[in-house]
């Protein structure tokens, strides 16, 4: 298959994601979306690995799997504490502090 | 003491010890409950930092031996101590251990104050390895753990609603930023199939469209942790949320490591395109110009100062975009000086603030924000913390015989030297900013020396003398490199000198 598809894959998933991000209102989709964001830049590693026949590029992978984990396993946390406290997921309803 | 055995341990000894601070904090804590007594965690975490401090001196004087720096090897990973990292190293470790000093009488009756010492001293190691990064993957992994990191510190008060807000803020924002920096670093491995730094400079000599475009990824992904102008949204939130300690660290170093990774990826980039420095310097023109706006207008001493490290990264950006576009050493020079000196005077700043907080609410069991009609009179009530506060923000106004000034100067003649228009212009327009921003602190001053103290101050808390050395420390230092700045001219040439070997020039 020609690299271009490979390019266009990841910026469609880029996209999606950064959308999701900006649009969706949902704490736990929120990070969803983040999630795509990373394996776009994943699809992008392991296709180049194979084109230029190098293995560090699937190494990465790895890494940024545990990377996003961590993240998300942080987000997550923050999540839970802040539903403790106002019952609602709702990231909109999170605006006290301003200016 | 061997050069290489020393850098071995600066980059190890954060990092092994953060575990072994928070488990014999949580075994301590279970021993003897959530009382007031003091849990040894702080001390093995203030330990450890000054251990490191010791091998960051002998790993220095290795590394200035030699305008490569120091290299370790671990596989095929290479971590450098050139100038830069060398930089980076000292400032990070000056700020931390005197914000672990302070912290201690600070965190002294929270919750899971373990937690907090482990984790600022990961946040310290991250930053040094980034400093020490020699490809863009390894870069972003040490950007990652100290963010990581600081999104725990910044939330820290877990039964305070605004401060969770704040922290989920932060996450959400940095994280965006990490995978657009993430989506940059994977297309210049499409583009080159290589990250590490030098074969990537090599490989970046054309405007290939594609490291173009990483190169704006760059941009913009640190740009939210560097708290460019529209991307910059998190920071007074999370500053000002933060315990005191982690706002001086968060403005001191943490959005400025940040800025040295986008100087480090960029520089690499340097030859495939003109516009990197250009852009520096506009968004430089535009968080000075916002920063400034934005801060005359808040009523919390916190949100205040934060706003205010918007403007200082802008002085800061100024210099290096000086050093991209018109390859003026003087430029990254006077920028990595205000680096540092942005971190003393900052970090008092913050210290000093967070002192009066403690000692008018905290200590009180009560978080409100300390509103700047609480600083009125607070000389009579607390004289040493006053002085030191007014000496913190006099210097970040720039006012002449402090560091701030120094700095500021330095980056302005850089401009001058260009001979560019364009370059003299934005130099005056900040210079203009730099009088603007007199415009809040010097009310400070004013409020803290002439008002009347208010019930909150007259009833207020002692300050510990833990709180008070470090502030001291850091007014003395802003003093001192303030009449002496060229006793810093040695470390900030030679971070200037990394930079541009990066750029290869």
């Amino acid at each position: 298959m020609p690299m271009i598809f490979y390019l266009i894959l990841s910026g469609i998933l880029f996209t999606l994601g950064l959308l999701g991000v900006i649009l969706r209102r949902n704490a736990i989709i929120l990070f969803m979306s983040l999630e795509l964001m990373f394996n776009a830049a994943n699809i992008l590693f392991v296709a180049f690995a194979a084109y230029y026949q190098v293995l560090s590029g699937q190494l990465f992978v790895f890494f940024v799997m545990v990377v996003a984990a961590a993240e998300v396993a942080v987000g997550l946390a923050l999540i839970v504490t802040i539903f403790r406290s106002r019952n609602s997921i709702n990231v909109d309803e999170l605006s006290s502090l301003k200016g | 003491m061997n050069a290489n055995t020393a850098f071995t341990l600066v980059i190890g000894l954060p990092l092994l010890g953060t575990p072994i601070i928070y488990l014999l904090g949580r075994l301590w804590a279970r021993q003897n409950g959530s009382s007031n007594a003091a849990n040894p965690a702080r001390w093995l975490a203030l330990l450890i930092l000054v251990a490191t401090g010791v091998f960051t001196y002998f790993a220095g004087v290795g590394a200035t031996a030699d305008y490569a720096g120091i290299s370790l090897n671990f596989g095929g990973l290479t971590l450098t101590m050139d100038g830069l990292g060398l930089f980076l190293a000292v400032t990070v470790l000056a700020l931390g251990i005197l914000v672990t000093l302070f912290s201690v009488p600070y965190m002294q009756a929270e919750v899971g104050e373990e937690k907090f010492y482990a984790l600022l001293t990961a946040m310290i190691g991250a930053i040094i390895g980034l400093g020490c990064a020699t490809d863009l993957f390894n870069l972003w992994l040490w950007f990652e753990a100290m963010a990581v990191a600081s999104y725990f510190l910044v939330a820290f008060y877990r039964d305070q609603k605004a401060s969770l807000e704040a922290g989920w803020k932060y996450l959400v924002q940095s994280a965006t930023g990490s995978t657009l920096v993430m989506l940059g670093i994977a297309l210049a491995f499409a583009a080159t199939g290589s990250l590490r730094f030098d074969e990537l400079r090599l490989a970046a000599a054309s405007a290939d469209p594609l490291l173009l475009a990483a190169g704006a990824l760059f941009i913009i992904g640190f740009g939210v942790k560097t708290a460019l102008v529209p991307l910059h949204t998190w920071l007074p939130d999370a500053h000002s949320q933060a315990p005191s300690g982690i706002s001086a660290m968060l403005s001191g170093i943490v959005i400025e490591a940040g800025l040295v990774a986008m100087l480090r990826s960029l520089g690499i980039l340097y030859a495939t395109s003109q516009v990197w420095g250009y852009l520096l310097l506009g968004f430089g023109a535009l968080n000075l110009l916002v920063g400034n706006l934005m801060a005359l207008r808040q009523t919390q001493v916190k949100r205040l100062l934060a706003y205010s490290s918007l403007s200082h990264v802008g002085y800061m950006l100024i210099g290096f975009g000086m050093a991209f576009a018109f390859a003026m050493p003087n430029g990254a020079i006077g920028g990595f000086f205000h680096l540092f000196n942005h971190a003393l005077m900052k970090g008092l700043a913050f210290l000093a603030a967070g002192a009066l907080l403690y000692a008018l609410y905290i200590a009180k069991g009560h978080h409100g924000p300390l509103v700047l009609d609480d600083l009125n009179g607070a000389s009579k009530r607390y004289p040493l913390t006053a002085f030191c506060f007014s000496l913190a923000v006099l210097a970040l106004g720039g006012l002449p015989p402090l560091a701030g000034f120094m700095s500021k100067w330095q980056i302005f003649v850089s401009g001058f030297e260009t001979g560019s228009t364009v370059a003299i212009i934005l130099v005056i327009f900040a210079a203009l900013n730099s009088v603007l921003s007199l415009g809040y602190y010097a009310p400070l001053v004013n409020r803290l020396y002439r008002g009347q103290p208010s019930q909150t101050v007259q009833e207020g808390g002692k300050i510990s003398p833990w709180m008070a050395a470090p502030m001291v420390i850091l007014a003395l230092a802003i003093v001192l490199f303030g009449v002496w700045p060229s006793l810093l001219t040695n470390l900030t040439s030679r971070a200037a000198l990394g930079l541009f070997m990066l750029m290869g020039g």
